[in-house]
């Protein structure tokens, strides 16, 4: 399996971890700024790119790892699927339902394989909460909290045109993991704190079935407070409760200070990638393809429309 | 010098909580219980080793003071039956179930010569009160946004019956957090967007209660006040707020404080926990009976326990009508 990674940043480098221990061959990673930084550190056996159409040429791909910016989804996969090359692509899928709407006909034209990056589906506390039963179900909590991402190149994530902001690009996760859990949503109304480099947003929503549901997501933590998750999953015959903050498998104490680890054989990443990988052998359609991955968009901008107009939108009226 | 304390009507879920501070504190003499429900009146005076008195205005004849423990829907009566007698009052929140009622009592507490308050324990928490300082102290800057919970479970009986308590989880789960976020930060609820729904029980109110709102300075709030916590938990539910500042974030957790305890037999077999936190109900009652004492007002007064009311009030306009309801206080 030969694959080529487009973007040289915080998810590039996640990926190139896992594919370390996967059976394929990272053979190119492409970055305008120059990849050179992560091929020594991670894959010492691919080629530098500048430019993602070169490599999707050159090299013979079976598929493109999308892990770029938002904003230039779109070219990474018209790019590639024009080329014949499949495609998994780091969420959300695009910025807005029209560039996602053109990455679904360049997907589709181009008859590749395709899957977006909800990661949180293919991790290990995520999905076996969703395993538990709890009746019907009533009211779901989630809860994503992180300092503002100073990872982005030229600052991006600052640039609401280009990450189109905390509901499409961090509360997505929980959206379209609540989707998947339960169904899709009727109706949402959010509401946001923003600043430069700073926001905080909190989106209700009012499933199809009638349950309801709430996702609080923050840009704005001290960097002191790692990186917290919570999930409950209220119904009306049980409760499912997780929080990284509760859990302590490994822990390490030195005098540069405390690290806290959950440790698994097989984290999410690493399952969402050996997920795609199998489709992309077997012909199998992935789990999280094009139309998944729009529906969750749609969530993302219905919460920044409603936060926008202080209104609650339905989310079937969200068509651009 | 003692104060006579009676406690009025034993319907709500605290009135063991406050009965066990009036029998234990020594400079309070716990007179008696009165209760229209006689048998329940009867069994709590026994509990708490003291009379019994059917015959509310002959108890009342004897108090200084007294804890409203009725349903919210008899508060007001209460209020006024106590104060036409001379009795200071604290009434268990909310303070009542419309925003009508409310203001009868606040006009009521205008005009008394007695002292009125609104049983809000989580001002007295610890943790809390730590928040408070935190905040006074600028330690985390200015507030940006604020997320808080209180689930409970279902408490069944007159809780459930909208006649009674005029609502279910939002009426009930929804005034501690709102108001203790304007206890902690001076801000009123200005507007206030409710999903209500009855999906955890076959009852006739509401069981979920999840707010979104905005403070008068433009904050954000999220509350969720559902009745969503299974029977068999490991304690009653929670009361939680969580403060985004410009410098910091606090997370308040007022249930944390607790000691798991795993029974092995016997009907109550399972995990539990049980708290160490300072006792609010000891501290809520001392304030009340220091403030009668001293001809102070207590920590809440009814123009405070009004402001919760009308978010509440606010709340079912807004899952009436599907949209964000500006909150009236007048």
């Amino acid at each position: 399996m030969r694959v080529g990674i487009a973007g040289a940043g915080f998810i590039a480098e996640t990926h190139l971890i896992e594919y370390a221990g996967m059976d394929v061959d990272v053979v190119g990673v492409a970055s305008p700024s120059g990849p050179d930084g992560v091929i020594e550190k991670y894959a010492h056996d691919a080629t530098a790119y500048t430019d993602v159409a070169t490599m999707c040429v050159g090299e013979d791909l079976d598929y493109l790892d999308v892990c770029t910016p938002t904003h230039t989804h779109l070219d990474a996969v018209r790019t590639a699927a024009g080329a014949g090359v499949g495609v998994f692509l780091e969420k959300p899928i695009a910025g807005s339902l029209n560039e996602a709407h053109a990455i679904a006909e360049a997907v589709e034209e181009g008859g590749v394989p395709f899957m977006v990056g909800h990661v949180v589906r293919f991790q290990p506390d995520y999905v076996t909460a969703a395993s538990l039963e709890i009746g019907h179900p009533g009211v779901a909590r989630a809860r994503r909290l992180s300092p503002f991402p100073d990872w982005g190149s030229d600052d991006w994530f600052a640039d609401r045109e280009k990450s189109g902001g905390i509901f499409v690009d961090l509360a997505i996760h929980d959206l379209d993991y609540l989707r998947w859990c339960w169904g899709e949503v009727e109706r949402v109304f959010a509401r946001r704190h923003r600043e430069p480099h700073v926001e905080h947003g909190f989106v209700v929503l009012r499933f199809e079935n009638g349950a309801v549901g709430y996702v609080e997501a923050s840009w704005a933590q001290p960097e002191s407070r790692p990186f917290t998750s919570e999930l409950e999953l209220a119904g009306d015959d049980g409760l499912v409760e997780l929080s990284t903050d509760d859990e302590a498998p490994y822990r390490e104490w030195t005098e540069g200070g405390a690290t806290v680890e959950s440790p698994h054989a097989k984290g999410g990443y690493r399952r969402e990638l050996e997920h795609f990988v199998s489709c992309v052998e077997s012909g199998q359609e992935p789990d999280v393809g094009v139309t998944e991955a729009i529906e969750s968009l749609r969530l993302g901008i219905a919460a920044e429309r409603s936060a926008d107009r202080n209104e609650p939108v339905t989310v079937r009226e969200v068509v651009v | 010098m003692s104060l006579d304390v009676g406690i009025l009507s034993a319907a709500h879920v605290h009135t063991d909580g406050y009965a066990t501070q009036l029998a234990d504190r020594v400079d309070v003499t716990f007179v008696g219980v009165t209760d229209e429900d006689g048998e329940r009146g009867r069994a709590c005076a026994d509990r708490h080793g003291t009379e019994y008195v059917a015959d509310a205005d002959a108890l009342l004849g004897r108090l200084d003071a007294a804890v409203i423990c009725a349903p919210n829907a008899d508060h007001r009566a209460w209020v006024e039956r106590a104060s036409a007698a001379g009795v200071s009052v604290l009434c268990e929140k909310p303070l009542a179930p419309t925003l009508d009622e409310a203001r009868a009592i606040v006009e009521i507490w205008e005009s008394a010569g007695t002292e009125i308050g609104v049983a809000m324990p989580l001002r007295f928490s610890e943790p809390a009160r730590r928040a408070k300082r935190a905040l006074e102290d600028g330690e985390i800057g200015s507030v940006r946004a604020i997320s808080g919970t209180n689930r409970g479970k279902m408490p069944g009986g007159w809780f459930a019956d909208s006649e009674k308590a005029g609502g279910g989880a939002a009426m009930d789960h929804t005034v501690h957090i709102v108001d203790l976020v304007s206890h902690l930060t001076g801000e009123a609820v200005a507007e206030v967007y409710a999903e209500l729904d009855t999906r955890f029980h076959d009852i006739p109110v509401d069981d979920v209660n999840v707010l979104s709102m905005e403070l008068t300075d433009g904050t954000p709030f999220l509350l969720d006040g559902s009745w969503s916590i299974p029977e068999t938990w490991h304690t009653w539910g929670d009361a939680t707020v969580e403060l985004l500042g410009e410098d910091g974030t606090l997370a308040v957790d007022s249930t944390d404080q607790s000691v798991v305890h795993t029974v092995a037999s016997g009907p109550d077999a399972g995990v539990r926990t049980v708290s160490h936190a300072t006792n609010t109900s000891a501290a809520l009652i001392a304030d009340f009976v220091e403030s009668v004492r001293e001809g102070r007002d207590p920590m809440t007064t009814p123009d405070e326990g009004l402001k919760a009311v009308a978010v509440v009030e606010a709340a079912y306009e807004s899952a009436e009508r599907g949209e964000p309801i500006a909150v009236q206080y007048r």
